[in-house]
């Protein structure tokens, strides 16, 4: 090895220190130096003053209790920060605590008691006199309690609420029974406003199996009855010697 | 949250002196030293997440304490270094016998030198940081290193050397 490049290998082969040289290059230095006596006595020398450095850049004294200080201030810090960091998992669970307690009461006041005697009342009102339970249902949801059309009570099934695309409306069933038929035919009557959706389409369409017809009163702007049957015509499903 | 309490004994315990002597030799101020140390070790506790291998905590700490210290000086523009552009890179005759270095005119002469300077030459005689690791703390290249820590070198034995012929 040549002698300028052992002296510029000897920093990274230093005494006391890990030697950053890859093994082999470790091997051609310390050969190097061994047959060398003036670099021997180069790297003694430097190696020396290395040692004199390191040792007086580490008399540094460190202050008495310096590192007490230190630790009792970085507990502390950590304390303070677990105290609040408990403090606001405290608050957070309390908070969500509260959210929940109220939300709880809040549901259980607003919920209704079921009342069965009022459910087989208003049932039976509807079996006594239909007519009369539909046009209070209607009324009730602000709507005309009269139908557009004559139809008849006798074959009244049911009246309630269902959905129409997506909204709960008030409807109105009626069926015809028909002995060993496969099936019944049934209108329903549905009752919608303008305030639930736009009227652009046709007043009348009609599907394989069913029939809908949309009509209007003057004397209720704004309310549309949606009669969807399956029978071809309303004829059945009228009042008797009435006519649509 | 950081460290657990015997986490944060361990570190302190294990790194505050060299971490406290690094501070010093940086700053050159004992108060200087003990509050650069404080804040290392509250940063570090407070990163602890970032610290993936716990056998690099040593480089870790020290890089903490010197990017604290580089922003504490970043805006003093009234302290004055010396200009290291004049001094040569190839090593100097090492002396016959070992100096006799006075600690105290030593950190007078780090104090002349650019923290860049200072850095490596602190890293590399007091803590036997490797030229490599000198190099991913200061994020230099290792030649820059090598040839900072010839100059500083060089520097520092021309400034130790006359009080030793004085004495």
């Amino acid at each position: 090895m040549d002698k300028n490049l052992a002296m510029a290998l000897l920093a990274f082969d230093r005494p006391g220190a890990a030697s950053e040289l890859p093994p082999a290059d470790r091997a051609a230095f310390a050969a190097a130096v061994a047959a060398d006596p003036g670099l021997a006595e180069y790297a003694r020398r430097r190696a020396a003053e290395d040692g004199a450095l390191s040792t007086a850049m580490a008399a540094v004294t460190v202050p008495a209790g310096a590192k007490a200080r230190a630790l009792n201030r970085l507990l502390a810090r950590r304390s303070a920060a677990l105290w609040r960091q408990r403090l606001t998992a405290a608050g957070l669970a309390a908070a969500v605590l509260l959210g929940v307690g109220l939300t709880l009461g809040v549901s259980h006041s607003l919920r209704p008691t079921l009342d069965s005697y009022a459910a087989a009342y208003d049932n039976e009102q509807a079996i006594e006199a239909p007519e009369m339970a539909v046009r209070a249902f209607l009324a009730g949801h602000g709507l005309p309690p009269g139908l557009p059309v004559e139809l008849d009570y006798a074959k009244y099934l049911e009246h309630g609420t269902q959905p129409l695309h997506g909204r709960d409306v008030p409807v109105v069933t009626f069926v015809l029974a028909q002995p060993n038929a496969s099936r019944f035919d049934y209108v329903k009557v549905y009752v919608v406003t303008d305030r639930q959706f736009k009227f652009d389409g046709p007043a009348a369409a009609q599907s394989s199996l069913c029939t809908t017809t949309v009509l209007t009163d003057p004397r209720s702007p704004g309310v549309r009855w949606v009669l969807v049957h399956t029978s071809p015509t309303l004829d059945a499903f009228l009042k008797p010697r009435t006519a649509l | 949250m950081g460290l657990a309490e015997a986490g944060i004994r361990d570190l302190v315990e294990a790194h505050y002196d060299s971490l406290y002597r690094y501070a010093f030799r940086l700053s050159g101020s004992a108060a200087d030293a003990e509050d650069l140390t404080q804040d290392a070790f509250g940063k570090a506790i407070a990163r602890h997440a970032q610290l993936r291998d716990p056998t690099k905590a040593r480089g870790w700490l020290f890089r903490i304490l010197r990017n604290d210290y580089l922003h504490r000086v970043r805006d003093d523009k009234r302290r004055k270094v010396v200009s290291l552009d004049s001094v040569g890179e190839l090593p100097a005759e090492p002396p016959d016998a070992p100096p006799d270095i006075d600690p105290a005119k030593l950190q007078e002469v780090l104090d002349e030198l650019d923290e860049s300077f200072r850095t490596p030459l602190i890293l590399f005689y007091f803590e036997d940081f490797s030229y490599r690791e000198i190099a991913d703390q200061m994020d230099l290249p290792m030649g820059t290193v090598m040839s900072r820590l010839a100059r500083a070198k060089a520097y520092l034995r021309g400034r130790l050397e006359p009080l030793k012929l004085d004495d």
